[in-house]
């Protein structure tokens, strides 16, 4: 009697130990971009196997992306540059961030290895944006002295993890002061 | 009883409000040069043709309000002064904010995830280690000129 009392109870507890929390599985996604070097990335699939942290950005964002960035190169330089995890600067406006513009961005930012920055097909970047709950709408244009409109995108702030298996198990606002103290404890205690 | 419990409640109120005193910041204190001072520096590297921002603290030291109005660089043609902002749902917005005012004796701060001065498609990089020139036009105050390292962080305070 008292087994059959406890067996269910028995087996909850063990179902719930089984589960692991996640935000998000990846693994049944595969997304053709391409990065700063023009070569072709398929994304997730190309990381497995890693740990990849990822941040939102595009390079015409003069301020808040920037943060991003930074905070991207603080994780790697914090966890010393560890070779299973990659970091992407991921851009939603391929219109603009083509590989060129990507590549000298990444040399400004003095980041190479284990970084890179990819962009793609609009319509492949907008599905991997809508799949990773990254909101994008143009805020407004502005017209230059030389009589060109540049447009400025208002963006969400967000940085992810991805683990070996193409889960996405971490997010915090990209931009935040404290994520990377957050994410490299986070990786630390993982890993 | 009450009499002394009383008078222990209005000291203890009295110290407690001398206390808050101490703690507040006091921009009085701070600016007394009578003028308006920029200080704190800094822009952000970027690349020709692409866009980077330069951030300072302006502190108004005069009797009265003062208001920049409009900033000129030897990088660019097209400087704005902007703001960026949080929206709902953890979206991030920048908008065209045109000036900024500053009370007297207090002070605007121009820094990362706030304000700052945009500096659009600059001819060349504006690579770290660089010094970037700037005029920044006051309503009162007139045209101040303002030279800037180019740095990838804020710096040490």
């Amino acid at each position: 009697m008292r087994f059959i009392t406890y067996f269910p109870l028995l087996f909850f507890l063990l179902i719930a130990c089984q589960r692991t929390t996640y935000i998000d599985d990846l693994g049944d996604k595969s997304f053709v971009l391409i990065n700063q070097d023009s070569v072709k990335v398929t994304f997730p699939d190309d990381y497995e196997g890693k740990y990849v942290v990822m941040g939102f950005i595009y390079t015409n964002c003069p301020d808040i992306c920037p943060l991003v960035t930074k905070n991207l190169k603080e994780i790697q330089e914090q966890l010393n540059t560890p070779d299973d995890v990659h970091f992407l600067g991921v851009s939603f406006d391929p219109k603009r961030d083509t590989p060129s513009v990507l590549k000298k961005y990444q040399e400004v930012w003095g980041v190479d290895k284990n970084f890179d920055f990819i962009t793609g097909d609009s319509i492949i970047v907008a599905e991997m944006m809508d799949s990773m709950r990254v909101r994008t709408q143009v805020s407004f244009t502005t017209t230059t002295e030389a009589g060109d409109e540049i447009y400025f995108l208002n963006h969400s702030d967000k940085m992810m993890v991805m683990d070996p298996q193409a889960k996405l198990i971490i997010e915090y606002g990209g931009s935040q002061p404290s994520v990377p103290r957050l994410i490299v404890e986070d990786l630390q205690a993982i890993r | 009883m009450k009499k002394t419990i009383l008078l222990l409640l209005i000291t203890a109120s009295f110290v407690s409000c001398e206390q808050k005193k101490e703690n507040e910041p006091s921009n009085e204190a701070q600016i007394t040069s009578g003028n308006i001072d920029i200080i704190d520096g800094w822009v952000r590297p970027g690349s020709a043709g692409m866009m980077t921002a330069a951030y300072f603290t302006i502190r108004n030291g005069t009797a009265s309000t003062d208001t920049l109005i409009n900033v000129t660089s030897n990088v660019t043609d097209d400087t704005q002064i902007h703001e960026s902002f949080e929206q709902e749902g953890g979206m991030m917005g920048m908008r065209e904010i045109g000036m900024i005012p500053i009370e007297s004796n207090s002070s605007a701060e121009l820094k990362p995830g706030g304000m700052h001065i945009m500096i659009i498609r600059p001819f060349q990089d504006v690579a770290e280690g660089d010094i970037v020139t700037f005029f920044l036009n006051f309503s009162n105050a007139g045209e101040k000129e303002l030279t800037l390292p180019v740095q990838q962080a804020a710096p040490a305070q």
